[in-house]
């Protein structure tokens, strides 16, 4: 892309801003998934508490970067890359609102859970929760750093999330059929593992409005064949 | 001094300055006054003097009568047509062939050594001394075509000469600076080059061209150097039928009469001068009422 | 100045222009689907007996630049390039212009977009010093040849110009002197009506249809410009170039020209010059893009101004130039 800066730089900065507001989101959403899991492996009802009570600031950020986003195409009419950069920014703040959503979802099973005991599948949900997060995390480096390679990557790795949520739904049916009793908890732990999935599958999402605002081409246009939705 | 203080708007030393450059302005427009005030005192005291002295010169005889031995009988009417017919014949030639070669130069023509020449020639042919013209006339209208003597006609075609060169560097000033957006104009919907000229620069052009015109007449009016050289000196006692009877004109009658050792011409010279000036003055009158006539705006 | 002084109630008799720029956003739309079926859905003769197989949404690659298959450009630029004495000032260029549709050309200052624009009526020739090399099509005739008498052309190919240059004469005389000089109209009645169907088509015929013996300097610079597209069109020309024609109008008035440029589309092909890259977006189908005089990329203005595919081009519509 473009080596050098605007000639109006208050333009640069404008969008500089808006990235780095992307950028808090993205930083928020992910802490919120890793904070929301680790309270529920440690059964931490008050940590739990905290990640709810934070999901406000990204619901703030997101009608943050809505505001910017109108105020950008009003006073610098973006074009081309710079338009397609900054509709993204409006489109991305709305999903990575969603993904906050998911962990404040899964902070709020935290309680639920809390006397529930030994469940095998709680041992791979941390492992799907990080490979899910750090999709989140990557992609919205991509993002910032304008990274369409990057994108694609992060894509590849949705795989491995579903593959993760195949087999959690599987132990846990299994687990649900040995163990009535078990019912409640394993659903309210299918539920988080659907989360996590959710996660990865937003992520993805967003690695597509960052190849388009990155290259101009849909994802879909370029990667037939090897469509990573496919599998 | 610091640099900070010496920008300081409300400071003395700014307030010294600033009463100077008004000073300075002050002194300039007093100069300027007197530069006009002295040349309008001039102007007043030939006119006060003139009127003075020749009003009582001013009757119908004088206006109605030719030259005459008698200052008593010697009247301007004859040097009055002399002149009349002399512009007459100046304006009919120069004119239009000023007019056409300031567009032929500046639409036509290529630009190359020839019309480079061709310029400089004619921006020194405005400079030449009218004496010159005046021989010109005597050696090409007189001694080669044999054009008749003390003519009108040869008066006006040797002042036609000299004007000529005046106007078709103001025709070709005017023509310049008629804006090009007026041409891309008219080709622009298909207009050709003559169509462009005709219709469109040369009615734009033609205030400047009239300046230019008038200032040239003006001068052939005035003029007396070369017609003394062409024989409109000769003593005409009635005045021309035609372009081609021997005639004088106005500043050469000024010339001759004011030779005259008879008390009585010395009226009779400023009576013709405030006849002479009062002529000019129409014929500027006219111009000026033509000018603005054709003057547009765009 | 008068014309500055011209109280706003001149212009009163038209819409405002908010409802203006909301009908040509509709009439936009329309006219683009309308553009966009044009040609996908045009049947070729051969495919005449089987429309299901043409109907299909067929994505058009190839109408990028070329144009739509089976239809010739009204106008065809080959290897254009020009020279002002030893200075090349446009290189190599080859573009078509289509009829119905607008084709905008931009770029920086000095890119040689306006030079290429005059060598679609031959307006270089005027130039002293300037060169021009490669063939210009009208109609598949070459504009350039011994055939072509560049007072037709011109009349064929009308132009309008940066500055609004009407002659000092009256409202009616600017409009009817084409006509005049080409011997449109016979009788006195005949040119009345194309003064008025010009000057209705140029959308200023309200606004001056009691006042055309006034002088066309009077009016205000936005009338003044349309009075010069109504110029433009009482010769019945087929393809409008337009220089600027907006640059020294102030918004309102740009915005009645925009319109106008819409209204006019579909019965001209239109060729804009211009600075102002949204004005090319607003009003242009097809863009080019020049830089120091190259053509370097020629779209569909929708792609263009969302994806260009040359850096420079991105650089420059996003404020990135120099």
């Amino acid at each position: 892309m473009a080596t050098h800066g605007h000639t109006l730089k208050a333009f640069d900065e404008d969008l500089d801003r808006l990235r780095a507001l992307i950028s808090e989101m993205g930083g928020l959403a992910e802490h919120g998934i890793g904070e929301a899991m680790r309270c529920l492996v440690d059964r931490d009802v008050d940590g739990a508490h905290r990640v709810i009570e934070e999901d406000k600031k990204l619901d703030a950020l997101e009608t943050e970067t809505e505001k910017r986003v109108v105020q950008l195409i009003a006073l610098r009419a973006p074009m081309a890359g710079d338009l397609r950069d900054v509709v993204a920014a409006l489109k991305i703040s709305g999903v990575v609102e969603r993904i906050g959503d998911y962990a404040k979802n899964i902070a709020k099973r935290v309680a639920i859970l809390e006397d529930a005991g030994k469940i095998e599948p709680l041992s791979l949900l941390p492992e799907m929760a990080r490979i899910a997060a750090g999709m989140v995390h990557d992609v919205l480096n991509a993002f910032v750093n304008r990274d369409a390679e990057a994108a694609l990557r992060v894509c590849d790795r949705d795989k491995a999330v579903d593959d993760f949520y195949d087999s959690v739904f599987r132990t846990l049916l299994t687990h649900m059929m040995e163990d009535p009793h078990s019912i409640r908890h394993a659903t309210h732990l299918l539920f988080v593992a659907k989360n996590l999935e959710r996660v990865g599958d937003h992520a993805t999402n967003i690695a597509e409005m960052v190849y388009y605002a990155a290259t101009g081409r849909h994802m879909s246009e370029r990667v037939k064949g090897a469509d990573p939705l496919a599998g | 001094m610091s640099s900070a203080a010496l920008s300081r708007w409300s400071g003395n030393e700014m307030q010294r300055r600033v009463s100077k450059r008004y000073a300075a302005e002050r002194r300039f427009k007093l100069l300027g006054l007197l530069a006009v005030g002295l040349s309008v005192a001039f102007l007043a005291f030939l006119l006060v003097t003139m009127l003075a002295r020749g009003l009582g010169g001013l009757s119908a005889t004088f206006l109605s009568g030719s030259d005459s031995t008698d200052p008593a009988l010697a009247g301007v009417w004859g040097a009055l047509k002399g002149s009349f017919l002399t512009i007459l014949v100046t304006i009919a030639l120069a004119f239009p062939i000023g007019v056409l070669s300031a567009v032929y130069l500046e639409e036509f023509a290529r630009r190359n050594r020839w019309t480079d020449l061709i310029e400089v020639s004619i921006n020194n042919l405005a400079a030449v001394p009218s004496i010159i013209f005046g021989l010109l006339g005597l050696a090409v209208f007189l001694n080669v075509l044999h054009l008749p003597r003390s003519a009108p006609l040869v008066g006006g075609l040797t002042l036609a000469l000299m004007t000529m060169p005046v106007i078709v560097i103001a025709g070709r000033n005017a023509i310049k600076s008629v804006p090009p957006s007026i041409r891309d104009a008219a080709l622009g919907v298909g207009a050709s080059k003559m169509q462009v000229v005709f219709h469109h620069v040369l009615p734009l052009a033609l205030p400047g061209i009239l300046t230019g015109t008038i200032i040239g007449m003006a001068r052939a009016l005035g003029e007396t150097a070369p017609l003394l050289m062409i024989g409109m000196r000769a003593f005409i006692a009635a005045p021309p039928q035609g372009i081609t009877d021997p005639a004088t004109v106005l500043p050469v009658q000024i010339f001759l009469w004011s030779d005259e050792v008879s008390r009585g011409f010395v009226e009779k010279t400023s009576a013709a001068i405030i006849v002479l000036l009062v002529f000019m003055l129409l014929m500027n009158g006219i111009a000026i009422y033509l000018r603005n006539r054709f003057e547009r705006r765009w | 100045m008068t014309q500055e002084k011209q109280p706003i109630t001149t212009n009163s008799a038209v819409p405002f222009p908010s409802t203006a720029v909301a009908a040509e956003a509709a009439r936009d739309d329309a006219g683009i689907a309308k553009e966009d079926t044009a040609w996908t859905d045009r049947p070729e003769p051969a495919a005449g007996l089987a429309p299901i197989t043409v109907a299909a949404p067929t994505p058009e690659p190839q109408d990028t630049a070329e144009g739509a298959p089976g239809r010739a450009p009204k106008m065809r630029a080959d290897s254009i390039s020009v020279f002002y004495g030893e200075k090349q000032a446009l290189k190599d260029v080859s573009i078509q212009i289509h009829e119905d549709r607008v084709t905008a050309f931009i770029g920086p200052s000095g890119c040689g977009k306006s030079t290429f624009l005059r060598c679609f009526n031959r307006m270089n020739d005027t130039i002293s010093g300037a060169r021009v090399t490669g063939r210009i099509e009208l109609d598949g005739e070459d504009i350039n040849s011994a055939q072509m008498d560049v007072v037709h052309l011109r009349a064929r190919v009308g132009m309008v110009f940066q500055k609004p240059n009407p002659f000092p004469k009256s409202i009616f005389e600017n409009v009817a002197y084409g006509p005049r000089i080409h011997g449109l109209a016979d009788k006195k009645a005949d040119l009345e009506g194309i003064v008025e169907k010009s000057l209705k088509r140029a959308g200023l015929w309200d606004e001056v249809k009691d006042r055309l013996a006034e002088s066309g300097t009077a009016l205000s610079g936005g009338q003044q410009q349309r009075l010069c597209i109504a110029r433009a069109i009482a010769v019945d020309p087929e393809v409008i170039l337009m220089d600027e024609p907006a640059s020294a109008l102030d918004p309102i008035a740009t915005a009645k020209i925009e319109e106008l440029i819409h209204e006019l589309r579909g019965r001209y092909a239109i060729a804009i010059v211009t600075h102002n890259m949204q004005q090319a977006a607003r009003v242009s189908q097809r863009t080019a893009f020049f830089h120091l005089g190259e053509l370097i990329e020629y779209g569909r203005t929708s792609d263009i101004f969302t994806n260009p595919r040359e850096e420079r081009t991105q650089d420059y519509i996003t404020g990135r130039y120099g």
